[in-house]
């Protein structure tokens, strides 16, 4: 009874969709192979079904069938139809014919790289959605698959989001392939794997698995094809989809999955032992397992010398803490613990508070609610207008809000330098989470001034403890320790140092490079 | 205990020292030079190496008896020594232990917390989100605690060195003639000093977690160790730096000392201290929390710690505030760290005599 209810509610549901358990068979009537394409696909306008005869005596009928936006006209016309309809001589009289035609096709007669045959009809249809055109011709038990797409991309540009001053100005852009080669080109390796996926119900969208075969840990692997299989979605848009059916901890705020536009430092990461998601129409590639730490680190770190970059990522550290707490140490000063202040700026604070009609927390709110307002305007509008947004926002606005005493100027040194702050800190995706929490620690610095900060320490610190990424202690290398991982934490050492993998993500190859004898 | 929570939780050995020493180094921290120069004097340090000797007895003969059991807690081998009955009620004695002990921990944190910072704010409130961070924290596992503990320790311990130069202003004569005290009188305080190194008993619940079970005396000593040099660098230097006689009308004279502290510019850095010093309290907390809720969860084989952590939170709060005033939680405190002794050496010390008798190797 249950199964019937369930086979009820299954055929209803995928009335429309494509069984693939199911393979259907090409069969050698050209008709029925064309009926059952037609059947299964939804008459769209821009699909064509074109009709013609092989060979110079016209004695074969065929039938090509072709998405016509996908595809590349002028190859489909000079290449395929000239050489099958004019070029091609065949004695039909002669019963070898179909593997003639076969052999001919495919050895000599279409000059197309991308060339392959199937029996399956189920496989067909799917060739032909993702822009494949396919070739039938009557009497021949198989479909040939032309691989003549042409798709509109843009070209590789800079990058936008992780610029550097120093390193590749190349980034990724939406379609898989030119992906993939931005990748390949970078490292000739011949470990290097890349596994094409199809994810997505209805989208059926590539998705590239890469790794470094022999520097990878299978279990990581494991887990990520694991995680693949059990995703269930109809529709896949973005590395964001990704990202967040794989996390281990949906609940938290902080990425699990570093994304990235530049494709060295994917490389950098395959050369960890992790592994790169890249997904067709997306111009980010999702690394994954990821520390913490690996937000407060730029490709530029590795590109340049030791102590600028040792420096500059303890300011990127001392950053993130100003970014999380700045605002919540000035309230609970401020409204709390005038003591711990030295005398002086004590009292010059409360010079310039004076007059200032709302409590701290309050005056507080406001201002970084008015910032976080700012930015989001600033990335909606477009270049020219975003500037305006800034000297209206920032500069009038502040200036104003000062003068008329509604605000204090510590107060707005205070905001300005958080969002300053927060502008350090290399990756996007990492200052999200850091702004939902300085929220919070507003809120507890309002109620329970440095007691509540303390907690609030102690709780964000608890989370980074207990969170993995795909079985990966996400605060490692420093819960727990791993001495030789923090020579490339917090501070950087001489590349000469380096000669092992880091040790928190687990890898088949502990040392770069092989001992030589 | 389940063999695959076992592994998913697993702490290394380090983590382990780290553990037991932030277990032990918490609110006996602020309290514990004052009474000991109360009663053994000049010989305050005394007791202190006493003590820690004494206890790593209590580390090996815990050792000896959760050895035999690799993947069971105190709850677990009770059980498979002297049976279902009287086994539950050793374990939910123990239990019942740890819970006090996590409520008094809170309460005196939250106590010096208002008496130093927040004056004003109930007790209550700053106590219920201490309890909540504790929550929290038992409920990401043994893997979050180990952790953070490891983190701290060594985010913590050099800011904490600073108190190292006060050690040029320790006045030796504090502590000289020496051995002047009483056989008794240094008994005594070995006796109060006992508790501050309440933590051994961690090794009950948190042993089969531990990845090297044959290293884990080696570890859980090197933790004591550490633990017994912290408090006795932190006895001689207050006792040192007050004397005997002023060190008597200061409650918390640990806090005090920093008082000393004199940077330029920054005005009172004794608080910067204190708000670090809430951490280490934390830290010496959460692991009675731990240990009640995973014993618990043990006992009644619940799914996840967090049930027991639920039942818990209530009778926690209540032990918090039972006492009125300083004087009953100390009292309190001392009454229950007897019990603790009776238990850390007396459970390992009866279970290893019956297994002999009953020949169970």
């Amino acid at each position: 009874m249950w199964d019937k209810i369930k086979d009820f509610f299954k055929s209803n549901n995928f009335i429309n969709r494509l069984d693939l358990e199911a393979e259907e068979k090409v069969s050698s009537n050209l008709e029925a192979n064309i009926d059952y394409l037609k059947d299964n696909l939804a008459p769209s306008s821009d699909l064509v079904f074109r009709s013609f005869h092989i060979g110079q005596k016209k004695e074969i009928d065929a039938e090509i069938i072709y998405f016509n936006e996908l595809i590349n006209a002028d190859i489909l016309q000079k290449e395929v139809l000239r050489s099958l309809m004019f070029d091609l001589e065949l004695d039909c009289s002669n019963r070898t014919i179909k593997k003639e035609i076969n052999d001919t096709l495919i050895n000599s007669t279409i000059p197309i790289g991308e060339l392959e045959t199937t029996q399956s009809l189920t496989k067909a249809l799917e060739q032909l959605l993702s822009g494949d055109v396919i070739l039938f011709i009557e009497g021949i038990p198989k479909t040939f698959i032309l691989g003549i797409k042409e798709l509109e991309k843009r070209e590789v540009q800079t990058p936008q989001i992780e610029a550097v001053t120093r390193g590749p100005q190349e980034s990724f852009i939406e379609p898989l392939s030119t992906n993939i080669s931005l990748i390949r080109r970078r490292i000739k390796d011949n470990n290097l794997m890349i596994d094409i996926k199809q994810i997505g119900e209805r989208t059926k969208t590539d998705l590239a698995i890469i790794y470094i075969d022999d520097i990878v840990d299978q279990d990581i692997i494991k887990k990520v094809r694991d995680r693949l299989e059990s995703i269930e979605i109809d529709g896949v848009l973005e590395i964001g989809y990704i990202n967040q059916s794989f996390r281990d901890n949906w609940a938290s705020p902080f990425p699990q999955f570093q994304t990235t536009e530049r494709p060295d430092k994917a490389l950098a990461n395959l050369l960890e032992g992790k592994v790169v998601l890249l997904l067709d129409g997306s111009p980010f590639a999702s690394i994954m397992p990821t520390t913490f730490i690996q937000f407060l680190q730029s490709p530029e770190d590795y590109y340049d010398h030791f102590y600028i970059a040792s420096l500059l990522r303890l300011f990127r550290v001392a950053a993130t803490f100003i970014t999380i707490s700045l605002p919540a140490i000035y309230i609970s000063l401020v409204s709390f613990h005038h003591e711990l202040l030295p005398r002086e700026l004590a009292l010059s604070l409360a010079t310039a508070r004076e007059g200032v009609p709302f409590p701290s927390v309050l005056e507080a709110f406001i201002m970084e609610i008015s910032l976080e307002f700012l930015r989001e305007a600033g990335i909606r509008l477009p270049g020219p207008i975003g500037q305006t947004i800034g000297i209206v926002g920032g500069l009038i606005l502040g200036e104003a809000a000062v003068d008329a005493g509604l605000v204090s100027p510590p107060m707005v040194i205070v905001v300005a330098l958080t969002a300053i702050a927060s502008f350090v800190i290399p990756s996007y995706s990492a200052t999200i989470p850091l702004r939902l929490l300085r929220f919070s620690m507003m809120l507890l610095a309002a109620v329970f001034s440095t007691y509540g900060l303390m907690i609030g320490w102690l709780l964000i610190l608890i989370h980074l403890c207990s969170l993995e990424s795909l079985g990966v202690p996400y605060f490692a290398p420093f819960a727990p320790i791993k001495l030789t991982d923090l020579k490339d934490s917090f501070i950087k050492f001489p590349l000469k140092f380096m000669g092992k993998r880091p040790e928190s993500t687990p890898t088949q190859q502990k040392k770069r490079q092989p001992d030589k004898e | 205990m389940e063999l695959s929570k076992i592994k998913r939780e697993q702490i290394s050995n380090r983590q382990l020292i780290f553990i037991i020493i932030h277990n032990a180094v918490g609110t006996g921290f602020l309290s514990l030079p004052r009474s000991l120069a109360e009663v053994a004097q000049r010989d305050s340090w005394l007791p202190v190496i006493i003590s820690g000797i004494l206890w790593s007895g209590g580390f090996f003969l815990i050792y000896k008896l959760a050895i035999k059991f690799p993947n069971d807690t105190l709850v677990g081998y009770s059980d498979k020594i002297v049976g279902p009955y009287l086994g539950k009620i050793i374990s939910l004695s123990y239990i019942l232990y740890a819970t006090l002990v996590t409520g008094l921990i809170a309460r005196i944190s939250m106590t010096v917390l208002a008496s130093v910072n927040l004056p004003d704010t109930p007790i209550p409130v700053t106590l219920s989100l201490f309890l909540f961070t504790g929550f929290y924290l038992v409920s990401q596992g043994t893997k979050a605690l180990a952790r953070l503990d490891e983190f701290l320790f060594f985010g913590l311990t050099p800011l904490f060195l600073v108190l190292a130069p006060m050690a040029f202003n320790v006045d030796w004569i504090n502590f000289r003639p020496m051995f002047q005290s009483e056989p008794l009188e240094i008994i005594e305080a070995t006796y109060l000093t006992m508790y501050s190194f309440l933590a051994v008993d961690i090794m009950f619940i948190i042993f089969p977690f531990v990845e090297e079970q044959k290293k884990a005396l080696k570890s859980s000593l090197i933790g004591l160790f550490i633990v017994t040099l912290t408090y006795l660098f932190i006895t001689v230097l207050v006792v040192g730096f007050y004397g005997i006689e002023a060190i008597q009308y200061i409650t918390w004279p640990t806090l005090s000392i920093l008082k000393a502290l004199n940077v330029p510019f920054f005005g009172r850095l004794e608080f910067f201290f204190f708000f670090l010093w809430i951490a280490i309290a934390f830290t010496s907390f959460a692991p009675y929390f731990y240990i009640s809720s995973y014993g618990l969860a043990d006992l009644f084989n619940f799914k996840h710690q967090n049930y027991s952590s639920f039942i818990l939170l209530p009778i926690i709060a209540f032990v918090a505030f039972f006492p009125k005033n300083l004087l009953e939680i100390f009292s309190f405190m001392e009454l229950i760290a007897t019990v603790g002794l009776a238990l850390t050496f007396g459970i390992p010390l009866l279970f290893l005599t019956i297994i002999k008798l009953r020949g169970l190797d």
